[in-house]
């Protein structure tokens, strides 16, 4: 098997991303607790989880709060793998960020360390606090994205007032940039089908720009004939959606439930400091 | 079919950019009913003028009347436009250009909401629709996670739901697996014997062949209609086939049968086929 070149590497990451993409609607298809919540509730209810997240200082609060998401995870049938990688994956770039705070902020010495340095208890905690606000924000945030399916994510936010030609774009990128995708690695692949030698990095930068210059073209082509698309069905200009439905009695119940427990978390932990 | 004229297209030219030529002074008429096919090989003006009749194009001359009115101005006036548009559907050639919404339901229910109708009545139109053309479980995929014809029927789905009297085709069977293709020429059939009115646009005879009541050649060099007729008469015309670039002299098909000898030579030649 040839070793992959960068430009092969980076195309079969984002082969990779849509085949995530795809996993994602598979997973918000299942029936778990949060899947059968009504996506407005869910936006309220998460978001206001990511601002308790971020207000809460002490530990044991914080501890409970992430417990909490990760049990709405687990309820939500989002398998273990994707939980841990949550819990331990992301966080790290968080800690690398934050590592100096360790030594960096004044406080009673934890731990001694070479050259004169050490980390210090009141710095340990602040990492601590900071890893803890990033992971519970990371687990509200993906509650919402890893059960909802994209298109009544875009609802929501629709039924938010967020401008339709915004949430339009944002739509129409989402659904176009798959297109394009697949031309990406057509040409990839038809490149790669008449390849007879190892190409060099110059080679592979020249093939990379030209092939990005048919993208564009084909990305032009295709927008223009996406207008006449829905000019043809009576597109004029004025985005419309058929309006929302009004809220299920277990919306409501998950909306009172999801408020009244993240703000008790948020009441303890006033209450502690 | 009856006489009443659904379009009318006297002397209708189009070019792209004002140089590259797509149609050249074109007669054509058009009758309520009818399954009129537009033969040609690629580039000879076939899609351009799908456009045109749905008032996408403006044509760069030529004067163009639906319904008894003057539409040749459809692209440049959007009250124009909307009317046309509520009684002509266009299918695209390329099914990801028409599914734009994030959800199948989304794109059903597309074109009803631009014509205002009320949220019930397009709930209804949507789920009946899907139902016609047996999609009712793709409704909440996504365009990316459609086949091929799954695509296809989609596309249709969109158009059909606002219920038009003409429906525009644009190569409706290419890339096709047999059984979807052979779904959709039942699909269409079905729709001219209800009294749709069907254009469509292809290089495939045996499509032509199965769906035309009446056929209209295109010419690659003219850009315009070299021969019309009914399907028994255009597609037992080896010679014009020949000419139009329909079928190739060494490969080609009679009735049920292909003829085909692949061979070396240096000059060209004739045959008879008996």
């Amino acid at each position: 098997m040839p070793r992959r070149n960068f430009v092969e590497k980076t195309l079969l990451d984002l082969a990779g991303a849509v085949e995530h993409s795809v996993y994602a609607e598979e997973l918000a298809r299942r029936s778990g607790l949060l899947q059968r919540i009504d996506p407005r509730v869910k936006v309220v209810v998460l978001g206001f989880a990511i601002l308790v997240a971020a207000s809460l200082r002490s530990w044991p609060t914080q501890v409970a709060l992430l417990t909490l998401l990760v049990v709405l995870l687990v309820a939500s049938r989002i398998p273990p793998g994707a939980i841990a990688r949550l819990l331990f994956g992301l966080p790290l770039f968080t800690l690398v960020v934050a590592a100096p705070a360790l030594i960096l902020v004044p406080g009673p010495e934890l731990l001694r360390l070479p050259f004169g340095l050490s980390v210090t208890t009141t710095g340990a905690w602040s990492v601590l606090t900071l890893l803890l606000r990033v992971t519970a924000s990371l687990a509200a945030a993906s509650a919402l994205v890893l059960t909802t399916r994209w298109a009544d994510l875009l609802a929501a936010l629709r039924a938010f007032r967020v401008p339709l030609v915004f949430v339009l774009v944002l739509a129409m990128a989402y659904r176009y940039v798959f297109v394009l995708l697949e031309l990406l690695q057509d040409l990839l692949l038809a490149r790669r089908s008449r390849l007879l030698r190892r190409d060099e990095n110059t080679e592979q930068r020249r093939w990379l720009s030209s092939a990005l210059g048919v993208l564009f073209q084909r990305s032009l082509r295709t927008s223009e004939q996406v207008y006449l698309a829905m000019a043809a069905r009576g597109y004029r200009g004025e985005p419309r959606t058929l309006r929302n439905p009004s809220l299920a009695e277990t919306d409501w119940l998950a909306l009172s439930l999801g408020s009244a427990a993240f703000a008790a978390l948020w009441l303890v932990d006033l209450a502690r400091l | 079919m009856n006489d009443t004229t659904v379009f009318e297209l006297s002397g209708v030219s189009y070019s792209y950019h004002n140089r590259i030529v797509a149609l050249r002074d074109v007669d054509l008429t058009i009758r309520a009913g009818e399954a009129l096919v537009i033969l040609g090989p690629n580039g000879s003006g076939k899609s351009t003028l799908l456009k045109i009749l749905d008032g996408l194009y403006r044509p760069t001359s030529g004067r163009l009347v639906a319904f008894g009115h003057d539409i040749t101005a459809a692209a440049d006036d959007p009250e124009l436009g909307y009317w046309l548009h509520q009684r002509v559907g266009l299918v695209f050639q390329e099914p990801d250009v028409q599914l734009f919404s994030p959800t199948v339901f989304d794109d059903v229910a597309f074109g009803p909401l631009q014509l205002g109708w009320p949220s019930e009545r397009i709930r209804q139109a949507v789920a009946t629709t899907l139902d016609e053309l047996g999609i009712t479980h793709l409704a909440d995929r996504a365009p990316f996670e459609l086949s091929g014809g799954e695509k296809k029927r989609v596309a249709l789905a969109t158009v059909l739901v606002m219920d038009p009297e003409v429906i525009l085709l644009d190569e409706p069977t290419a890339n096709l697996d047999p059984r979807s293709r052979a779904q959709l020429i039942e699909l269409l059939a079905e729709l001219h014997r209800r009294g749709r009115t069907l254009v469509i646009a292809t290089h495939e005879l045996d499509l032509a062949a199965a769906l035309a009541s009446r056929i209209v050649v295109f010419g690659e060099r003219e850009h315009r209609p070299i021969a019309e007729g009914p399907p028994d008469r255009i597609l037992t015309d080896q010679k014009l086939l020949i000419a139009a670039n329909l079928v190739h002299e060494h490969l080609h098909w009679h009735g049920p049968i292909v003829h085909s000898h692949l061979h070396w030579h240096d000059a060209e030649h004739q045959h008879e086929h008996s």
